[in-house]
Parts: structure tokens; C-alpha cells; sequence
């Protein structure tokens, strides 16, 4: 089944997590543990973590919303050779 | 003869009510100590049932056996060396997904495992119910609904335990399976290192752990096997880099299965706000349609109450301006008669009226921005950044752009690939901004009255074809049609805050107030002093030069001089086209307003050019500034002014050419 979070992933691109979960016919709490796993093993990575320090230095940082989504993951090189691999 | 012991081992997770269970089992026959040569609390104790004698274990709350951390070495040598007769697996039965990963990696291991399903109670609380005899059935191991707490279920947990140990239970368990491509490799690597697995390991356990890259287990079977035949299984490992997706795919299969088979969600009516709201909001027909009726109803307000207001203003307060300035100038020379009434008032007066119109463009974002749409439409209109090599992340800071195109080049940061964000970059100038909105909010209804609203509309419309159309071939082009691939989790909606709502509107207010006060002040004083300079008539000034030299790409579009100027001015600050406009119309036309003037120089086609590249053209010097800064690149800063200018000229003379020969 994580082989199948990072497929459907890369051929169709984004995805919310609570529509990836109904793809995959999983709770969004077990699509979050998956996704974390993959987090650990080095396949996905948390984009967003890093985007408050992209605002420091921006006049907009105070009145700007964009960076307040919530968390987003994409695939690290290593999954998407996992990918390439499946196909 | 000696009364037979049974050892009973208590696994979960932490938080799942094991201590409770632990309390309850034993009572005060309790012993605590340390695990042999580490530093973590080991609690066992016994209890007496039915004859028998049990001895419990408390083995440290662990997440999964993966050898991650102490507790989960702890639990596994455990279970693996001391083979207690039983584990118990609590399961909270409240968040089953989450605690069926531990139970998955217990099952293959060699101790029959019996599953606790506590707080069962907490579950109905909250609208699931998990079915004990499916979920036994499903796992193919004893289920034993319980709410510890209450004391609940213990007795028939000691019971089964019991049934267990005597035999009474035929215990087959359904065991998660690795998936199919690398059940030979699983079998490959068993049959390879079978001669040095150590006892009591079991053997496709072992094997397993290798293709997890477990490292424990590694070091435990390199250290006995020979360097060529480890050699060998280091070879086939490397080769299945990937078996720990599969091995990991292969429990989440298995837990997916067991929820599917035993959990029993809420009733749609229990599900939250966010995700009702969400099954429209992000639904690919409906979510687009919303997408676009907020728009709408935006542009909608802007036209209903916004200009309204600005004409007011334009008439009376410009107006009544000029007026006075004019009176109270009465005795002093011209050119200062000219340069306050045409230059200033013309020129910023104009501009200042578009204060209403641009408080409800920011009023309107901020709220949306606020209650947490933002990510909705990110995410509706991704199918379409698709197709440029974008995606929704891009939107965010494109969709800023409607405010201000500067914070959008800037906002492209939150890009992460360099590729996307310099796309991004490149597109975000295409975005019609406030400035360029107030520009057509003020010129529409001069030339098109009521069909006004439309015609923004359809503008507004070019404005993004032309970014869609741009991207796909930047994309196309330039970067050879890479992909990006994102999951993105949908914040919560939330009741907007009018405090930061107010303040961003003060903030973008004040900002405005301050353009016009400095940039296009100054801005008006010049084209006021090239217009009456050097010989005080318009039509043989310095402006008047310039703007001739323009003419011959201004004929193809229908424009005059004037206009060509106006458009060149923009590029200081949007604004200021309306400013020129303002002062090249109002010098020569005494009291005349502007909006009369200017319908009777253009024809509608050549008023619909003019529109088409105001909004097409290059950016003004603040967003050119900003995409150097950001891009830290001339020659993209170069393309993107150039490419802007092409695409504005180009599709103006079209539309005037195609517009004069419809008629």
C-alpha cells in the first residue's frame, strides 16, 4: 500500500490527504501513519517544515496567510526511483 | 508437583489503558525493577485465576518493534528470548489503525498472541464501533472486548488466556505477508543464512528484518556468517533496496484489511464541519464553481458598491477639488493654476478615488484567506496548474497577485522545487493586480456602460488564459514538462478574525495612500511638466514627442499618443496610467471629466485593446525589482519584462484588428 501512496502520487500529482485516503479506501489516520513511515524511511519528506524561515526577511511575513496551509509532503529522490522502479 | 506458571506478556502502545490493566491483573503483588542492564522500569506481578498462576509482564509502551528505540529492543528480546506462554496486545479500540501496526509485527513473532480490545467505550463515544468476533475472526486470534477502566472484560481475557495455554483454541493466525514480487527474495535470503540464525530467531522473521534494514539483526547475522556468503546476502539486500516498502506495504495491506473487515465509522450526519463543507469545496465540479462564484461575487461587490463610490469621489471630491484649487489660484500664475488642477489633482485625485475599490478587493482576500479557503482553492485548481508543471502550492502566491503582483513574485519562496518556483516567478506578473483591476474598474464603464461588469470579467478571464497558456509552454519549453507530486492535508476552516482582517486592510490601505502620496505624485508633476513644457500646449510638448514616436505601434492598436503614454507611465505604478490620462485630458479641456473626455477620443474596439494590454503589460518596477531580487537572474528579469511586452502588443493589435473587422 505505500507503494501505491507514492504511484498514485507521482502519476497524478497532488492529492489532499483526505482524498488520497478515500483512493486507497483508508482512513485519513492511517494514510498519516503511512505517510510518516514513509517519512522515516526516506521516501517522503514534510515540505512546509521549513517555510516559516522562508519568511523571515519578507515584509509580507505579517500579512500573509500563504504560508499558514497545512503540512505538505512530497517525494524525496529516493521515492521517486521507487517509483520509477514499479513502472 | 509444582504448579505450573504462565507467563503472560502486556504489549500496546502507550496511552492505551495497559498499566491500568497491569493495576488490575495484580492488585498489590507487584515487583518493580530495572530490565537487566538498562536504565527502564520493568513491572511484573502475579495473579491467581482459576487455579492458576499467572505471572504478568509490562512490557515498555512501544509504537511498533522495530528496534527504533530502548523500550523497543526491550519488548522484542523479550518476547523473542524469554517466549512468554502468552501476549496480550491491547489494542485502544478508539484509534484501532494506529495500534493494529504493533499487533502486526507481534503476529509473526513465535508467542500466541491474544488482542485486548479496550475502551471500547470511548469508541461508541465517538460513533465507531469495532466488531470483537469479526475482528477475531479477521486476525484469526482471540479478541477480548474490555474497558479496563471499569474493570470490564478482565475476566474473560483471564479465561481466554486459560483456553489458550490448555489448548482449547485452535490459534491460526492471519499473519501480514510481504508483497508477492519479494516473496522470493524473502525466501532467498532465508534459505542463505538458515545455517547461522540463531535460536530462538525465528528463521523468516530474521529474514524479513534484513530486507528491513534492521540493523540489530544485520549486525547479529554478518557477525556469524562468513564474509563471502554474507557477501552474497549484502548483494541481494542492496539489490531490494526497496523490500522495506514492501514489507511495510505488506502490514499497511493487512491493517487496512482488518478495519475494513471490523471498524464501523461514524454516520455521515457525526463527520465534522471541515469535511462537509470540503465534499464541496474541493469537489472538481462543484469546488470549481465556488471557486469562480467567490471571484464573482468579489468583482461583484467591487461593481455594486465600489464604483459607485469612486465616481462620487471622481465627481465630487476630485472635482470639488479642482474647483476650489482653481478658485483659490485665481490670481496666481498659470502654470501653478495648471500644474496643481491638471498635475496633482488630475493625476493623484484620480487615483485617490480608487481607495473604495481597493478596500473591498482586500477586504474580500483577506476574509477568504482567513477562514482557511485558501488551501481549497490551491487544491480545485490544481488539475489546471498541472498542466504548467505547477502545482496548488504555486496557486497560493499567484493568487496573492490579485492584491499586489510583488508579494506574489515573493511569495513563490514556499515553492520548493527551483524549477516550479522560477515558473512561478515567471507567471505571477500575469496576475491582475488591484492596481490593474482599479484601472479597468474605472475604464469599463466609461466605455462599455453597463455591459462593464462583463467585459472585466472577460478580461480578467485573458489575464489567466494567457498565464494558463504561458505556463504550459514555459513548461513545455523550458523545463521539458518535469512533475511535481505533493499530499497536502486540508487545514481547518475557522471563524475569521476581524482584528487581522481590519489590520490588512489598514496595512494595504496605508501602503496605497503612500503610492500615491510619493510615486505617483511624482510621477504626475513629470508627465504634468513634459505635457506643458516647453511651450505651455500639450500638443507641441516634450510628452507630446515622445508619445509620437510610439504612435506608429500605437495605430496598429487604435491608440493615440496619449494613450501610448499612459501606458508607458504604468510601468512606474499601474495607477499611473489613469493619472496621465487624468492630466493629459483634464490640460486643454477645462472643466471637463476625464470619463467624458475619453469616451469621446477612443472607439470601443480601440478602448478594448487599450484594456487588453494594460493588463498584459509589463509589470510595474516594483514587481520588475522583485523578480531580479528573487530570481537572482537579469536575463530571466530580462525575459520575463520582454516576453510580457510581446504578449501585451501582440494581443492588443489582434484584439483591435479582430474587434474593427467584427465591427
Amino acid at each position: 500500500m505505500l507503494d501505491q501512496v507514492l504511484r498514485i502520487v507521482v502519476q497524478e500529482g497532488i492529492h489532499t490527504r483526505r482524498e488520497l485516503a478515500q483512493r486507497l479506501n483508508v482512513s485519513e489516520e492511517l494514510l498519516q501513519q503511512m505517510i510518516d513511515e514513509l517519512v522515516r524511511i526516506g521516501y517522503l519528506k514534510s515540505v512546509v517544515g521549513d517555510c516559516h524561515d522562508r519568511c523571515t526577511g519578507c515584509p509580507f511575513a505579517a500579512e500573509c496567510a500563504i504560508g499558514g496551509a497545512g503540512r505538505i509532503w512530497t517525494l524525496t529522490e529516493k521515492g521517486v526511483r521507487e517509483v520509477e522502479r514499479q513502472l | 508437583m509444582a504448579e505450573h506458571v504462565i507467563t503472560v506478556a502486556l504489549a500496546g502502545q502507550p496511552n492505551v489503558g495497559k498499566s491500568t490493566l497491569f493495576n488490575l491483573l495484580t492488585g498489590l503483588n507487584q515487583h518493580v525493577g530495572n530490565w537487566p542492564g538498562k536504565t527502564i522500569e520493568r513491572k511484573t506481578g502475579t495473579c491467581h485465576f482459576d487455579g492458576h498462576t499467572l505471572e504478568i509482564v509490562d512490557l515498555p509502551g512501544t509504537y511498533s518493534l522495530t528496534a527504533n528505540s530502548l523500550e523497543e529492543q526491550i519488548a522484542r528480546d523479550y518476547i523473542i528470548g524469554e517466549k512468554p506462554d502468552v501476549v496480550v496486545a491491547i489494542v485502544n479500540a478508539a484509534s484501532l489503525e494506529r495500534n493494529l501496526y504493533l499487533v502486526a509485527e507481534l503476529l509473526p513473532l513465535p508467542v500466541p498472541v491474544i488482542v485486548a480490545l479496550n475502551m471500547i467505550d470511548v469508541a461508541e463515544a465517538e460513533g465507531m464501533k469495532v466488531e470483537a468476533h469479526v475482528l477475531e475472526a479477521a486476525l484469526g486470534v482471540p479478541v477480548v472486548p474490555m474497558v479496563a477502566t471499569k474493570g470490564q472484560g478482565v475476566r474473560l481475557l483471564l479465561k481466554e488466556i486459560d483456553r489458550l495455554v490448555e489448548g482449547e483454541v485452535d490459534y491460526l493466525p492471519h499473519r501480514p505477508q510481504i508483497r508477492e514480487d519479494h516473496l522470493e527474495v524473502v525466501e532467498e535470503i532465508e534459505s542463505l543464512v538458515n545455517p547461522y540464525v540463531p535460536e530462538p530467531y525465528p528463521r523468516s522473521w530474521v529474514a524479513l528484518k534484513l530486507l528491513e534494514g534492521d540493523a540489530e539483526i544485520t549486525e547479529m547475522i554478518q557477525e556469524r556468517m562468513k564474509e563471502d556468503s554474507w557477501q552474497k546476502v549484502h548483494a541481494i539486500l542492496h539489490q531490494h533496496e526497496d523490500a522495506v516498502v514492501a514489507v511495510a506495504s505488506g502490514r499497511y495491506d493487512w491493517i487496512a484489511r482488518m478495519i475494513r473487515a471490523a471498524l464501523i465509522r461514524p454516520k455521515v450526519g457525526q463527520i465534522s464541519l471541515t469535511h462537509r463543507l470540503d465534499r464541496w469545496a474541493t469537489h472538481p465540479f462543484w469546488g470549481l464553481l465556488l471557486l469562480l462564484g467567490i471571484v464573482g461575487l468579489i468583482f461583484w461587490l467591487t461593481y455594486a458598491v465600489g464604483a459607485p463610490l469612486q465616481g462620487w469621489l471622481d465627481t465630487f471630491v476630485v472635482g470639488g477639488a479642482a474647483d476650489l484649487a482653481g478658485a483659490a489660484l485665481s490670481g496666481a500664475p498659470d502654470w501653478l493654476t495648471s500644474l496643481v488642477v491638471d498635475g496633482i489633482i488630475g493625476g493623484v485625485g484620480t487615483v485617490l478615488t480608487f481607495l473604495p475599490i481597493l478596500i473591498i478587493f482586500f477586504a474580500s482576500f483577506s476574509f477568504v484567506e482567513d477562514v482557511g479557503y485558501m488551501a481549497r482553492a490551491a487544491y480545485v485548481v490544481d488539475r489546471f496548474m498541472h498542466l504548467m508543471g505547477l502545482h496548488g502550492k504555486s496557486f497560493l502566491p499567484l493568487f496573492l497577485g490579485f492584491g499586489c503582483n510583488v508579494p506574489s513574485v515573493m511569495g513563490a519562496r514556499i515553492v520548493e522545487s527551483p524549477r516550479a518556483r522560477l515558473l512561478t516567478i515567471l507567471l505571477a506578473p500575469l496576475m491582475p493586480c488591484t492596481a490593474r483591476m482599479a484601472v479597468l474598474a474605472f475604464l469599463t464603464p466609461i466605455f462599455f456602460g453597463a455591459a462593464a461588469p462583463l467585459v472585466s470579467w472577460g478580461m480578467v478571464g485573458l489575464s489567466l488564459v494567457v498565464l494558463a497558456l504561458s505556463g504550459i509552454l514555459f513548461n513545455k519549453v523550458l523545463f521539458h514538462g518535469e512533475r511535481v507530486a505533493f499530499i497536502m492535508e486540508l487545514p481547518l476552516y475557522h471563524l475569521p478574525d476581524w482584528r487581522t482582517i481590519g489590520l490588512l486592510i489598514l496595512q494595504r490601505s496605508r501602503a496605497f495612500l503612500a503610492r500615491a502620496g510619493t510615486i505617483i505624485l511624482v510621477v504626475s508633476v513629470i508627465i504634468w511638466a513634459l505635457s506643458a513644457l516647453p511651450t505651455g500646449d500639450v500638443d507641441t510638448s516634450f510628452l507630446a514627442t515622445i508619445g509620437h514616436f510610439l504612435e506608429p505601434v500605437g495605430r496598429l492598436m487604435g491608440q493615440n499618443w496619449r494613450m501610448m503614454v499612459a501606458l508607458l507611465t504604468s510601468f512606474i505604478a499601474k495607477e499611473n496610467s489613469i493619472a496621465t490620462l487624468g492630466v493629459l485630458f483634464r490640460a486643454g479641456e477645462e472643466e471637463a471629466q476625464l470619463a467624458t473626455v475619453l469616451s469621446q477620443t477612443l472607439t470601443p474596439a480601440a478602448a478594448l485593446a487599450f484594456l487588453v494590454v494594460q493588463m498584459l503589460f509589463i509589470p510595474c518596477v516594483a514587481v520588475v525589482a522583485t523578480v531580479k531580487q528573487e530570481t537572482n537572474s537579469w536575463r530571466w528579469t530580462g525575459f520575463s519584462v520582454v516576453y510580457q511586452l510581446l504578449i501585451s502588443l501582440v494581443a492588443g493589435i489582434l484584439v483591435y484588428q479582430i474587434a474593427g473587422f467584427m465591427g
